[in-house]
């Protein structure tokens, strides 16, 4: 008989032969010492591949960043320059008085975007009834769901699933929690609460005009052209409304933006209000803090607590029973005003303010000039403080980076190997900064959004200093390639990059663009590894 | 005899029910009986072993993570269909390649890579050099090792079932869509085609 081929043997040696070929190959393999050779031969060969199989793959992991940053090399000089540029004309405009009529060219100025924003959302809201709620709703629900995924799927894949769905279940269990029944929403031209009527639960309305005359005993959501308060709510206020009158009575705050607020009753709580122009009548009165960001805020009546104001002009006749902190262009404080404690105005001109010498302060009163690095550009390397907080800086990020390719490491995967890829991120990142807080500010404009919002903003800030730490593995790995995949190899890489990053964003004059080069394009690296996590999610199960 | 050689790597654990003691025949029984948390442990006493079975399919590519989880739901939700004559390593492992072979075939245009028509075109490579020897220096092991996951798809993948998953040639046949006999040729090509390799990275 001829030997039998060793294909045999090997499907022999795996037991897979069938009964009756076994018995004649056995035959064979009595009488040929050769074919017993091969077949203890593949034997060994056998327990060796499933002895090496078995090993942790983990050891032998090619490394996950292949540190190809070729784009950076062509891209980064290019858009440093653009962005120089960008930033160097902004700047020209910003220290020129510019002519009245161009004011508006003007960035720091806020005049007319609120404007512009009530316009938008109204303009919207008339064409498609409906359509902004419906919108506010499915963003809430879809971020709501995303982030529900995004926490259970990273915990899934760390955690035994029993106890991540336990987690899940409690992260879930507030947002269906039967106290969202009380809200009622109403939709319609005009939502009146008449005199002498009492409405219960929080009051959702989204109208042309809402008006509140008798009393509200809750909370109520307000997007209305139109706000009037002339009885009471016993809740607070939270309303984007383009004019709002208050004259009767809020028990809680009042959380508004609005182009025009016209405040002659009381607010029990805090007042923060994005504003074009408001004013706290003589009768007004505010029991707890007052924040305003806007143009000119009149202050007549009393506010209970503090006054902080980001202005263009605040002027201040009445009462504020502790400190006021305002940043404007323009400060007037009246004979008739009273301040319980410190009033202090940051302004770029010590002109700009003017304090009655009627006006009674019960502490200090002082005028900070908002300094424009008057101090030389080289003054802060002459600071041992200075390298101290940037050693510690990048330790902390050596940190947070090491923590972040521990848990995620693909995140770290992405690489740049052309201009073309390098632009595309930084477009991203452009968009995502611009993009991210819009939809933010939208989900938290409806009240069940809110934690999202506030939640999403969190995130949002910690990707913008991940970003940081993204681009510099991705310089570090360029330079210093590491040999596997392993913590160590990847942390000296990191390091290198940490170090060559913090040089560059300290850099006199082009520092600071920079840093916003690498903030978006560490960003739009993050967003595509995102689209990419996304992508291949896992599929419909079997 | 030469015959008399077990070849017995392993059967601890593939032989008999779960295989890895009472503890886990009895988890066995109650995740039959619908007991959600006992398949949970059932599966993180052999989340390992799937996992690295995950890295070897795909090819040492950090997807094998992920594909602990999405196993694990797959895995529960055909459990109700498992056979208990079926080692249970076995059967899960089976369902982890099925796993990975769908994800190998999405994300590549190979698909037809385990096609049955495919496999017989390729000659047999006769040339080959014998059997690996059976102890290597723990570089030779690295290297051959890296040669394992540098192997084609269908080569890396019926040695990883047959090795390490122990799977039977019916059962890597019916997660590759090709015949018991066509896995064996499979398989031994594979193994003719890593000994070229590593006899050839060995030389340089």
């Amino acid at each position: 008989m001829s030997c039998v081929p060793e294909s045999t043997w090997s499907v022999y040696v795996d037991g897979e032969l069938p009964p009756q070929r076994v018995r004649e190959v056995e035959g064979h393999l009595v009488g040929c010492e050769r074919c017993r050779r091969v077949v203890l031969a593949l034997r060994a060969e056998t327990h060796l591949l499933a002895d090496v199989l078995r090993e942790r793959p983990t050891t032998h992991r090619e490394p996950l960043v292949d540190g190809d940053a070729r784009g950076l090399l062509t891209g980064m000089p290019v858009a440093l320059a653009a962005l120089g540029l960008v930033t160097a004309v902004v700047g020209v405009i910003l220290e020129t008085r510019l002519p009245t009529g161009a004011d508006w060219l003007a960035p720091q100025r806020l005049f007319g975007v609120n404007e512009m924003l009530f316009d938008l959302f109204f303009a919207v809201r008339d064409r498609a009834p409906g359509w902004v709620e419906f919108g506010a709703a499915v963003a809430v629900t879809a971020s709501a769901a995303a982030l529900v995924t995004f926490v259970a799927g990273a915990l899934l894949r760390r955690v035994s699933g029993p106890l991540a769905l336990g987690l899940v279940a409690a992260l879930v269990w507030p947002w269906a929690s039967p106290a969202q029944a009380a809200l009622r929403m109403v939709d319609q031209p005009e939502v009146r609460v008449a005199e002498g009527e009492t409405f219960e639960g929080t009051l959702v309305a989204s109208a042309d005009e809402v008006r509140i005359a008798g009393v509200l005993d809750g909370s109520a959501v307000v997007f209305a052209e139109r706000l009037s308060i002339d009885g009471e709510v016993r809740g607070n206020v939270l309303a984007f409304v383009r004019e709002i009158d208050l004259t009767g009575r809020v028990t809680g705050s009042l959380l508004a933006g609005t182009e025009n607020l016209r405040l002659e009753g009381e607010v029990g709580g805090e007042t923060i209000v994005g504003v074009d122009r408001m004013t706290l009548t003589s009768d007004g009165r505010i029991g707890g803090d007052l924040a305003a960001f806007g143009e000119t805020v009149v202050v007549e009546g009393e506010v209970g607590r503090d006054l902080l104001g980001l202005v263009q002009r605040l002027e201040l006749r009445g009462g504020v029973a502790r400190d006021v902190e305002v940043y404007a262009d323009d400060v007037s404080v009246l004979g008739s005003a009273r301040v319980g404690r410190d009033l202090r105005t940051h302004v770029e001109d010590a002109d700009a303010v003017e304090v009655s010498a009627d006006a009674r302060v019960g502490g200090t009163s002082e005028t900070l000039l908002v300094e424009h690095g008057h101090e030389g550009w080289a003054a802060h390397f002459g600071r041992p403080g200075f390298y101290l907080f940037v050693v510690v800086q990048v330790v902390a990020a050596f940190l947070v980076g090491l923590g972040l390719y521990a848990l995620f490491p693909r995140m770290f995967a992405q690489t740049l190997p052309d201009g073309r890829r390098f632009f595309a991120a930084l477009g991203l990142g452009f968009a995502a900064v611009l993009l991210v807080p819009v939809a933010l500010v939208l989900v938290g404009l409806t009240i069940v959004g809110l934690p999202a919002a506030i939640l999403g903003l969190a995130l949002f800030l910690a990707s913008l200093y991940v970003a940081g730490i993204r681009v510099a593995a991705l310089i570090g790995t360029a330079l210093l390639p590491p040999a596997d995949a392993g913590l160590r190899a990847f942390g000296l890489a990191l390091l290198v990059g940490l170090a060559v990053l913090a040089v560059g964003t300290h850099l006199p004059f082009v520092g600071g663009v920079v840093r916003v080069v690498v903030v978006l394009l560490g960003l739009g690296l993050l967003v595509r590894h995102a689209q990419e996590a996304w992508r291949r999610r896992p599929a419909a199960h079997a | 005899m030469a015959v008399g050689v077990a070849c017995d790597f392993g059967t601890a654990l593939s032989e008999g029910g779960a295989g890895a003691g009472p503890a886990l025949e009895g988890a066995l029984d109650r995740a039959q009986l619908g007991d959600r948390a006992a398949f949970a442990e059932l599966y993180e006493a052999l989340a390992g072993d799937v996992e690295r079975l995950c890295a070897r399919l795909f090819g040492s590519r950090p997807d094998a993570e992920d594909a602990r989880n999405e196993v694990f739901l797959r895995a529960q939700s055909s459990f109700p269909r498992y056979d208990r004559q079926r080692p249970f390593r076995r059967w899960l492992l089976a369902v982890a390649a099925h796993h990975c072979i769908d994800q190998l075939r999405r994300r590549r245009v190979e698909g037809r890579l385990f096609d049955a028509a495919s496999l017989d075109e390729e000659a047999l490579a006769d040339a080959a050099p014998g059997p690996l020897r059976a102890t290597l220096e723990a570089e030779e092991r690295r290297r051959l090792l890296a040669e394992l996951d540098a192997l084609p798809d269908a080569h890396r993948v019926s040695l990883a079932l047959r090795y390490f998953a122990e799977l039977s040639y019916a059962e890597i046949g019916e997660v590759l869509g090709v015949s018991p006999a066509q896995v064996g040729t499979l398989i031994f090509r594979a193994k003719a085609r890593l000994r070229g390799r590593f006899a050839e990275g060995g030389r340089s």
